[in-house]
């Protein structure tokens, strides 16, 4: 059903591009509206800022006009896309973070780590529901491992479709979305249930 | 079998729809003695049904409107590059033109060039000018002898085409996020 919905939206993506090559800024404002809410979703995950990853949203957008001629026709739209937000919001993450916030090791070497051990999961249980606990939780994982639950669970990408937009191996993209669940399990387990 | 240490890798395959039957069926067997590891399923069931209702935003309407707004500006500003590049351009051409008319006149044209430019000798100094071409495509270092203003109309050309090189990266550079001059506009 998914996949369905997703082939008709990338053909009709394919017409749209072709239009907006060819400076038909209709077409492409019909691009942005088809796919803002998934960009703005990166933004915001790696920002928390909604203002910022507005920001950030049109940054992607106006950028995705200029290298409209780069993406290639067949292939689909939205990983095309989404690999621009990566760029343009781990870029913008570097120059308002020129020093990086304390990062310590998870002890096996391919993620970097806030030093703070996150919100006391009890405490956040008090503040509200799971679903915002879940976006406190998801904030305190490093940028990779929220990037990476974004792409699986919000925008529903395939394996395969994250490894091509991160540039990483199928097998690290595995190993980091198994750890950063976990991590999210144990930080939540009060509030969902589980004391391990 | 599998032991505790393998269920939580096993279950988030299974939640994932990413595991095989008999994975499935190994991780329900060790399920079904392990009271523990069945709670933590449990959480990460949970887990999943929170992770696919996420609380961000919804996007303001106003957005794609500013998409826009950001996409013309920089047509215009393409605009602006495209008519500096054209106007480079033909000052490249016009001073090359000058050049080969008033400055380092070919020794066979000098004749038609002493005088007024006429109508008469636009048309000589064009045709030994397409003469001139032809003999260059023959053998240009022949052409740079006998022609004393080629080497500085190569000069020129080369340097307009090295202009249009970096006009056309310039087109392509894209703007900085904090760049000033972007029509940014919020709500």
């Amino acid at each position: 059903m998914v996949q369905r919905r997703d082939e008709a939206r990338g053909q009709d993506a394919a017409a749209d591009v072709a239009a907006a090559l060819g400076g038909d800024e209709r077409a492409f404002a019909r691009i942005v509206a088809a796919y803002e809410r998934a960009v703005f979703a990166i933004a915001y995950r790696m920002t928390y800022d909604a203002a910022a990853a507005e920001d950030l949203t049109q940054e992607v957008f106006l950028r995705a006009w200029r290298k409209l001629d780069t993406f290639r026709p067949g292939e689909p739209l939205k990983p095309w896309l989404l690999r621009l937000a990566t760029n343009v919001c781990i870029n913008a993450l570097k120059k308002r973070r020129p020093v990086a916030v304390a990062m310590v090791g998870d002890g096996e070497g391919d993620a970097r780590e806030p030093a703070s051990e996150g919100p006391d999961a009890s405490e956040l249980a008090a503040k509200g529901e799971t679903a915002e606990l879940l976006e406190q939780a998801i904030a305190q994982l490093p940028d990779d491992y929220r990037l990476i639950i974004t792409l699986r669970h919000v925008e529903e990408l395939s394996y395969e479709e994250i490894a091509g937009i991160l540039k990483r191996p199928l097998g690290t993209v595995k190993v980091q979305l198994f750890r950063a669940r976990e991590r999210l399990r144990r930080m939540l387990s009060p509030i969902l249930g589980d004391e391990r | 079998m599998i032991g505790c240490e393998g269920v939580r890798e096993l279950a988030q395959a299974c939640l994932e729809g990413e595991a095989s039957a008999a994975e499935r069926e190994r991780l329900e067997h060790h399920l079904h003695a392990c009271p523990a590891c069945r709670q933590m399923v449990a959480t990460y069931r949970r887990l999943f049904a929170a992770l696919a209702e996420p609380a961000i935003p919804p996007v303001r309407p106003r957005l794609a409107a500013g998409v826009l707004a950001r996409v013309e500006a920089a047509q215009r500003r393409r605009s602006v590059w495209q008519a500096v590049a054209l106007a480079a351009a033909l000052f490249v051409v016009g001073a090359a033109a000058a050049l080969l008319t008033w400055g380092g006149i070919p020794q066979e044209l000098s004749a038609a060039a002493d005088s007024a430019p006429s109508l008469d000798a636009w048309t000589a100094a064009w045709g030994s000018v397409v003469g001139l071409a032809e003999a260059a495509a023959a053998e240009s270092s022949e052409w740079l002898r006998v022609v004393p203003g080629g080497a500085a109309m190569l000069a020129l050309l080369v340097a307009a085409l090295a202009a249009q090189g970096f006009l056309v990266y310039r087109w392509r550079a894209p703007a900085s996020l904090d760049g000033g001059d972007q029509a940014r506009v919020t709500q």
